[in-house]
């Protein structure tokens, strides 16, 4: 070996070092971002607000799911004689039913939806939001599986009703105020050839499926009851509205 | 020569090892990153502390309703009448809440004006159900469970749809609620009716002491769905 030769592993090794130095101060850099934010007392006191809360909701639901319970076995077990009873049980039922405060099972089809983590993996300075299912996404599904007739939806556990919002606060997203987190597990009873045909012809889908997200789904036979979905736990607020005759509308 | 391992070569594998690791703990926290709570600003974590602070005070008060239902269920058991007038009265509420029943209250009508696609359709009646809304309509079209919005398009124009039915222009969505909550959801900074008017299309909102919202005419059949028996 020649005396002032550079050997040809030192190439190598600097690239390597200097690729290490850079991951190594990205990492750094999240690493104290993640200790700001929590080092912050503020953001401190309101995630323990937060998690408290959300023990206290959560305990109050199950209540809740509770007493509906014992609420219905009561109506449904009065065997009374009179017919207006009867049929007011029945009407009962029907509206429970469908304001999705009982369980629903039957044929339909489960979607599943993942973030893109090996796009990001293969693009790590890329904007990770670009990798991330959005609450956009969900909430378009639901509608594509809506206007294919779905007679009940959940998405990981939680019961779509009337009033279920889909949404975001900063990277976190929330149905009916709850924390839900990827892999999304989207579930809706109905037609199974149609919500098939739905999913298939989602745009969403689509666009998640061609750029790289982990998408899924299955369908069940039309006569199965695979399909299962909670009952909704929450509460419904009704304190602004009053009933009218259609014919005043 | 050829077959000889040199130490450069161990040092390339060690280096290319650590590599890895580093690369993978990234990931691993930038994953954690984007939905980890702690990783949310204030005024996010405050706006989630809000709405669960909402959501507890309405459990607070349904479970109460709920708590008193049953205790009359239970005592009159076997009293017809009084079953009768719970029955009812649990009856009434529910058709308030799935849209069976036509209902009036306070709230917000919104005419909009401009070219408006079935997803942003979507999204402002997700984001009125967002604010507390209790009852939302497009136009005639009570907004149900079940209800989809979609469009269908002929060889020169696109109709928007609500269950089915063609949604005639002009569009009104009407909600009630309370009114100057729902109004904020959409009007606040960088919300809905913000990146809407960079299309061109404008919300004109208008807060109503009552507005009227009309019933689901057609409440179908459930054909697939079953509630679980419970002796399963």
């Amino acid at each position: 070996m020649k005396k002032n030769s550079i050997p040809r592993w030192v190439p190598w090794l600097t690239l390597m070092f200097m690729l290490i130095g850079i991951f190594l101060v990205q990492e750094l850099r999240i690493q104290s971002a993640i200790s700001a934010a929590t080092a912050d007392p503020k953001t401190e006191v309101l995630i323990s607000l937060i998690t408290n809360l959300e023990n206290e909701t959560a305990a109050q639901e199950e209540r809740l799911a509770l007493i509906r319970q014992e609420t219905e076995t009561i109506i449904s077990q009065s065997t009374s004689g009179e017919t207006q009873l009867t049929d007011l049980q029945k009407e009962l039922t029907l509206q429970q039913i469908r304001a999705g405060i009982t369980a629903l099972e039957g044929p339909g089809i489960i979607v599943k939806l993942d973030d893109n983590a090996s796009g990001l993996a293969a693009a790590p300075n890329d904007d990770p939001n670009r990798y991330v299912i959005h609450y956009e996404n969900l909430l378009y599904i639901v509608n594509d599986l809506r206007n294919a007739g779905a007679e009940g939806i959940s998405i990981n556990g939680q019961r779509i009703v009337v009033s279920s919002e889909i949404r975001c606060v900063g990277n976190v997203i929330l149905v009916n105020t709850t924390r839900l987190a990827p892999p999304f597990e989207i579930a809706a009873i109905g037609n199974p050839t149609e919500l098939e045909n739905a999913i298939i012809n989602s745009s969403t889908y689509q666009q998640l499926s061609l750029s790289g997200f982990p998408t899924s789904y299955s369908v069940t036979d039309v006569h199965s009851r695979d399909i299962v979905l909670p009952a909704y736990t929450g509460s419904f607020s009704t304190k602004n509205l009053t009933s009218i005759p259609q014919e005043e509308v | 020569m050829k077959n000889k391992v040199h130490g450069w070569h161990i040092y390339l594998v060690v280096t290319f090892v650590l590599l890895g690791i580093l690369i993978s703990t990234q990931i691993h926290t930038q994953n954690r990153l984007l939905s980890d709570l702690s990783m949310q600003s204030t005024s996010d974590l405050s706006i989630m502390l809000k709405n669960l602070t909402d959501k507890r005070w309405l459990l607070t008060e349904e479970l109460e309703e709920a708590e008193h239902n049953l205790l009359t269920y239970q005592n009159d058991y076997n009293n017809d009448t009084a079953l009768l007038s719970s029955v009812e009265n649990e009856l009434n509420r529910l058709q308030l809440i799935s849209g069976a029943s036509a209902v009036k209250g306070p709230g917000i009508s919104i005419n909009v004006d401009g070219y408006l696609l079935s997803s942003d359709l979507v999204v402002i009646v997700n984001e009125l159900w967002a604010a507390g809304a209790e009852a939302v309509a497009i136009n005639d079209c009570r907004i149900t469970a079940t209800s989809g919005i979609s469009y269908v398009e002929t060889l020169d124009k696109t109709y928007l749809t609500c269950d089915g039915t063609v949604i005639q222009e002009p569009y009104e969505i009407r909600a009630i609620g309370n009114n100057a909550t729902l109004e904020k959801s959409l009007t606040m900074p960088g919300g809905i009716a913000d990146s809407l008017s960079l299309y061109q299309v404008h919300l004109n909102i208008t807060l109503h002491d009552e507005i009227v919202l009309a019933s689901q005419p057609v409440q179908p059949q459930l054909r697939y769905g079953k509630v679980p028996s419970k002796t399963e």
